[in-house]
């Protein structure tokens, strides 16, 4: 590990040592905004129900005095849905639980000490929004654990109505701060608005600070989401109406060793969806997990953007503008949701920053690139220990922080494979690495629930562990996919002119652009500082000081191709088929993905090696489709609240034509196990 | 070269704002977008009210007002009898609309510019010379005689702020006039087409369908409306939200709000609510340069010249009003009526005069003098001002006890608004004041007639010019010291001049209105019967302007008075006005010639010359 890494590392504290007893420790949190008096949530409450806005409003859709009475109380019942409140008995009980169950799964919780520490000590006088990044369940309750054992006042979280739909864990989080939001309200403005009030008064009048995920949900192929703003524009309102000073945000990084949810998460991607959240599955799951080693978890509270000097500086941002008329009548303007959409991609960029890469991300990568090319029958314990040393220099190179004792680099290896042995076993430090085939039996799934194709055993058994491994890989892609964009656009050129190699990432970028949250505003940072990296790196070569030529000689190439080549290989095949089978009709999304499946996996029962498993994830597909709209390669059309889609024929084939040509250009084969052909067939 | 008129012309306000679309309310007016479905095309009104005849009695019309349809005016006859001499026969056949009208001249590029913008308008006559003109003597006699030959070429309707902008953009660059226009209230020639105008395109804008709420906020007590919501319909809908704006100029059934602020209107009940000018906040003004407005809402500045000032009275010479930010009050509670009887004008004037020095003023106090007092009589449908017993014995207490002259007196009315304790409070210590100066209370129910009286009195200038009477009010104000003595001098001239022309038939009669720290607002009503040979309403502006008239209170400056606006803002502040006019509208689209007198224009063609 270099010193940069352990430098930063070095503060990071791990809080099951720390043995909190939740129901005994005292607990004075220090709050964000110090007001006078403390808020409480009834009061939270009741300045929404007596707000001008809402009133405004309902004398304007109340047919008369009656209809009004009604809807009054219709508000008051969607209220008492959303509202949170605050029980330190519950907040307790719920902790010394939870920190119960941290101990029993994690060998370490560990909590970046500096960053909270110089957080706390800037609070006193701005509200501050919190935006964890999503990748577990777990992150919420986290974030409550770490608030309570440093002393930091619960924040208001906004939670999905999932969770408010378990019988008494809804009731038991709402009691620790969480409201609850309706997904999809866009239609009912009635409750739009209410939600809205609600949230304003959280920001303006309560002092506990607010946290909700920018991305949304959790990120089932742990790779960022592309920032939600709508109740990001909810919570800024306030400030661009100039009714609060400065508003603080703080972007939170969580990385887990291994996520609760990685098997779900897999059989979600592949398009079994999730069960719906009950108590009862709740605790299911926690029973299945008790003898399961999760490993570490990485907490970190980033540098808080402070918006004055945040839109000060970037935007010059006029409040002003609002001051004439009162700020209950207007809404936001283009031009500030465009710089709200912005500080989103910013935070989730900050979030991604401070994810902290850990062994087996490294180990991941290594074993798709010996995969890819032929060579995993190489791949012993020794040859992984060296590899991983080249990776942690890659990504320190690249700027990211890797984690890995490299000091105890064997014994950190051999614990993260134990944790990940459903994926990957190693017997011997002389023998190779394994990827363990799955063994399911999906044969009692309700196939109307699927949201592709049922795959046959055979299929799943391969993509089950193939997928976990790629969830793996999908965080550090933040680091990757630049890289790789370049080495793609320099492959089979000699040198090549900066501006001409700037302009062929960019191309990339646009089909990449949701798949990895590739925001435009950001590409010229993004390839300027990658360049300057790869340089350093000795993976590129400046021949003069406008051209650039590949270090053909560089470890590291092989790995940035393989890294960026599951997404490239998915995106031909979907489009391939849209292309061939969906053409002259008008499709929905569930049409790809049927069409889509079917031809995976009668590819991969052929065990030629030429498509990835991963392509069978069907979050990619929706993000291809999402894409191939936006560069107007399809047609949407919304009819009854679903997107249909045409094929814009010629442009799609010269899409097709661009990505089997980038295809082509991988030296790989994905041959992770020899197939058996099911007898069936 | 001046680069500030050759420069693309910028309309983009710089701060773009988003209101919330849902909260704006679109507000269902009165007056229809055909006004001649509603209204009287050679009068003041709507076309169901007004003075008729049946048998020898004279009745007024429809359910309007709260003066019966169904009792007829029984001391009127005499009283026309008596003044001008004249009988009031059954027969008054109404005039009918002209079928014919004038061509329009049609700018083609501006036309079609409009079209493009899907902009409502219409080329049809009757639209057209609906929107011609004003309420002055000289407009509706113009128009009964067919003595008008310029009129509007294009009339539109634009729907809001946005539409204005590109209107005014295309008429800067077609070169056309645009002549704003609201209720079509005005006295002054401010919307009647420069008769002389045959090069250029008269465009109508009407602002009538730009009368939405936009927003309201009850707790800072703001209220936000487009410039056409017409006062009646805006008061209405204030009103179902428990609040008024309180602004009552005599014609708040049918002027609008933008035409209150281009006008610098003033109200009845000012004392408690303010004059336009305290009213307005923030108001947005689309010019040929692009859009006026103070984009602070704050209560009060200390910022340099207000230009909210350029905007109040500009009278639609640098542009468009669009859209108003008013200060709005709770509903009163208690709303009470109340009358004084005085010896005589001078003691009423003196009475006033102490009032106003106390600052006591009920919402509105008007004095009426001995004239308008009688005439008030003839509008009383049953028994007069003293027909009911008590009343009876009010009047013998008059005469006989108080020594009262029925010749002299002159009788104020009051109304009061506000909680009831303030209320019982303040009309107590007027009652006081009123009892120094020999006055005293002649009760509500004559107070509030009188105010009604103000309503139907504009419909009787259209009946008299029937009669061959022509007849017109003037209004000024003047501080204290000069308050009577005006009362006179303005009586005594207009006697002279009208037994000079051998007029024997003629009432003058006068009212004070408003009350001020250091002044007062007095109000004549003039009118004679007329020898069909003359000019009449050109005899009658003659002996206008022998009283020495000067600027007005509150009807604006328009075209008749434009000869006094020198004199009143000295030669500098007429090249000031200049300056902003060139500044604001360097091409004179907005040349409906008001506030200056023609030699004093700007030479626009001087100036295009230049650039």
């Amino acid at each position: 590990m270099s010193e940069k890494s352990q430098e930063y590392l070095k503060d990071y504290k791990n809080l099951l040592d720390k043995n909190i007893n939740f129901m005994l420790q005292p607990y004075n949190p220090i709050v964000p905004i110090k007001k006078g008096r403390r808020p409480t949530p009834a009061e939270v409450k009741l300045r929404v129900l007596q707000s001008q806005k809402l009133n405004r409003y309902l004398d304007d859709v109340s047919k008369n005095k009656e209809d009004r009475q009604k809807k009054v109380f219709e508000m008051l019942q969607i209220l008492t849905e959303i509202a949170f409140q605050r029980k330190i008995l519950v907040i307790r009980t719920l902790g010394s639980v939870l920190s119960k169950l941290l101990n029993q799964l994690y060998t370490s919780v560990l909590i970046n000490e500096r960053s909270i520490n110089s957080l706390k000590a800037s609070f006193g006088n701005q509200q501050v929004i919190y935006l964890p990044s999503h990748r577990s369940y777990a992150d919420f309750m986290l974030m409550s654990v770490v608030c309570f054992c440093y002393n930091v006042e619960i924040p208001a979280i906004a939670a999905g109505m999932d969770f408010h739909g378990m019988m008494g864990i809804g009731e038991a989080l709402r009691k620790t701060g969480a409201f609850f939001m309706r997904r999809k309200f866009g239609e009912n403005d009635f409750y739009w608005r209410l939600f809205r009030e609600y949230m304003h008064e959280v920001i303006t009048f309560n002092d506990q600070g607010l946290e909700f995920f920018i991305e949304g949900t959790r990120s089932r192929s742990c790779k960022a989401l592309t920032p939600k703003t709508g109740l990001l524009s909810m919570a800024l309102e306030p400030y661009f109406m100039g009714e609060i000073h400065n508003l603080k945000i703080v972007p939170i990084s969580i990385s887990y060793e291994k996520p609760l949810e990685e098997q779900l998460f897999v059989y979600e991607l592949l398009g079994i969806p999730k069960p719906k959240e009950s108590t009862l599955g709740f605790f299911k799951a926690i029973t299945n997990l008790k003898n399961q080693n999760l490993g570490k978890i990485y907490f970190d509270f980033c540098e808080p953007i402070t918006l004055n000097e945040y839109y000060g500086e970037k935007s010059k941002l006029n409040r002003f503008a609002h001051a004439s008329e009162p700020s209950f009548v207007q809404t936001l303007d283009p031009y500030e949701l465009n710089l709200i959409t912005e500080l989103g991609h910013d935070v989730v960029r900050k979030q991604q920053e401070k994810i902290v890469i850990m062994s087996f991300n490294l180990i991941a990568l290594i074993y798709n690139e010996a995969t890819f090319t032929g060579n995993v029958k190489n791949l012993t314990f020794w040859e992984l220990e060296r590899k991983v040393l080249e990776l942690i220099h890659l990504f320190e190179g690249l700027g990211a922080i890797v984690a890995v004792d490299t000091k105890n680099l064997e014994k950190d290896i051999k614990e993260t494979i134990l944790i990940h042995q459903n994926i990957l076993q190693v017997k011997g430090s002389n023998s190779n690495l394994k990827m363990i085939r799955s063994n399911v039996d999906l044969s009692n799934i309700n196939a109307s629930k699927l949201k592709g194709i049922a795959l046959c055993d055979e299929v799943m058994n391969v993509a089950i562990p193939v997928v976990s491994l790629q969830l793996y890989c999908n965080p550090t892609l933040f680091w990757l996919v630049e890289p790789s964009f370049i080495i793609l656009s320099l492959l089979e050129e000699n040198e090549i002119s900066i501006k001409d190699l700037k302009e062929n990432v960019g191309k990339l970028r646009q089909i990449f652009i949701h798949e990895f949250v590739l925001y435009p505003g950001f590409s010229d940072d993004d390839f300027n500082q990658t360049l300057d990296n790869m340089i350093s790196l000795e993976i590129l070569h400046k021949t003069n000081h406008e051209t650039i030529e590949l270090n053909s000689n560089s470890k590291y190439i092989n790995l940035l191709l393989s890294a960026i080549a599951p997404f490239i290989n998915s995106y031909l095949n979907t489009s391939r088929v849209i292309f061939k089978n969906l053409q002259d009709k008008t499709f929905v999304e569930k049409d790809v993905f049927i069409a889509a499946q079917t031809y995976l996996e009668e590819e991969i029962l052929k065990g030629l090696g030429n498509v990835h498993p991963y392509s069978l994830c069907l979050d990619s597909i929706s993000l291809l489709i999402f894409s191939l709209c936006n560069a107007g390669f399809l047609l949407k059309q919304k009819k009854d609240c679903v997107n249909h889609y045409t094929i814009n024929f010629d442009n799609l084939s010269s899409f097709v034509e661009i990505l089997d040509n980038l295809n082509s250009k991988l030296p790989f084969e994905y041959n992770y196990f020899d197939v058996k052909k099911p007898s069936k067939l | 070269m001046s680069d500030a008129s050759t420069k693309s012309v910028n309309f983009d306000t710089n701060m773009p704002k988003n209101l919330d679309q849902k909260l704006i309310r679109n507000v269902q007016s009165v007056i229809p977008k055909r006004r001649q479905q509603l209204l009287q095309w050679d009068g003041w009104g709507y076309k169901d009210s007004g003075f008729y005849t049946v048998a020898e009695k004279v009745y007024f019309s429809g359910d309007r007002y709260p003066i019966s349809a169904k009792a007829p005016l029984v001391a009127f006859r005499e009283w026309v009898r008596t003044n001008f001499g004249i009988e009031i026969v059954d027969d008054s056949t109404k005039s009918k609309m002209p079928t014919k009208f004038p061509d329009p001249i049609i700018n083609e590029e501006f036309f079609e510019g409009i079209k493009k913008y899907r902009i409502d308008h219409s080329i049809h006559g009757e639209d057209r010379l609906f929107r011609c003109h004003g309420q002055t003597l000289a407009d509706i006699h113009n128009l009964r005689n067919g003595k008008f030959t310029r009129i509007p070429d294009i009339v539109l309707w634009p729907v809001n702020h946005d539409e204005v902008v590109n209107i005014v953009k295309l008429a800067n660059e077609a070169n056309v006039i645009l002549i704003p226009f609201g209720g079509g209230t005005n006295v002054t020639g401010a919307v009647t087409c420069p008769q002389d105008e045959y090069e250029r395109c008269i465009v109508i804008l009407d602002t009538s369908q730009m009368n939405r709420m936009l927003w309201l906020d009850k707790e800072n007590l703001l209220a936000c409306f487009e410039s056409g919501i017409v006062g009646q319909d805006l008061e209405r809908v204030l009103n179902k939200e428990g609040l008024t704006m309180g602004h009552e100029p005599d014609s708040y059934e049918f002027s609008t709000l933008g035409g209150w602020v281009a006008t610098r209107a003033s109200g009845m009940k000012k004392n408690v609510y303010g004059n336009i000018e305290d009213l307005v906040v923030r108001v947005k003004m689309v010019t040929s340069k692009g859009v006026l407005e103070r984009n602070i809402s704050a209560p009060r500045v200390s910022c340099g010249p207000d230009f909210n000032q350029i905007i109040l009275g500009s009278e639609g010479t640098l542009g468009v009003v669009t859209e108003v930010m008013v200060k709005v009050r709770p509903l009163p509670p208690v709303k009470r009526y109340g009358s004084l009887v005085f010896p005589d004008l001078s003691s009423g004037i003196k009475c006033l005069r102490e009032i106003a020095k106390r600052r006591c003023q009920p919402a509105s106090i008007r004095l009426m003098d001995n004239e308008q007092f009688a005439f008030g009589q003839a509008l009383k449908t049953e028994g007069g001002f003293f027909s009911h017993i008590g009343e009876k014995l009010k009047k013998f207490a008059l005469t006989t006890i108080k020594g009262f002259d029925l010749e002299k007196l002159t009788v104020a009315t009051l109304l009061f608004e506000g909680e009831k304790e303030d209320v019982d409070r303040q009309e107590k210590l007027i009652f006081e004041i009123a009892g120094r100066h020999g006055g005293f209370s002649a009760g509500a129910t004559n107070g509030q007639k009188g105010y009604v009286l103000t309503f139907v009195i504009a419909y009787i200038r259209d009946l008299a010019l029937d009669y061959g009477i022509v007849a017109e009010s003037f209004e000024t104000s003047v501080p204290w010291d000069k308050c009577e003595k005006l009362c006179y001098n303005v009586k005594a001239v207009v006697n002279e001049e009208c037994i000079k022309r051998g007029i024997r038939f003629f009432l003058i009669s006068c009212r004070v209105t408003q009350t001020y720290d250091a002044g007062a607002c007095v109000y004549f009503y003039f009118g004679f019967r007329h020898n069909l040979k003359d000019d009449p309403v050109h005899t009658y502006e003659e002996i206008e302007n022998k009283a020495r008239g000067s600027i007005s209170h509150h009807h604006g400056v328009g075209k008749i008075r434009a000869k006094w606006y020198k004199q009143s803002v000295s030669n500098l502040g007429v090249s000031l006005y200049k300056s902003a006019k060139i500044e604001l509208d360097p091409k004179n689209v907005f040349a409906n010639r008001n506030l200056l007198e023609p030699e004093d224009e700007v030479d626009f063609k001087q100036i295009s010359a230049k650039l």
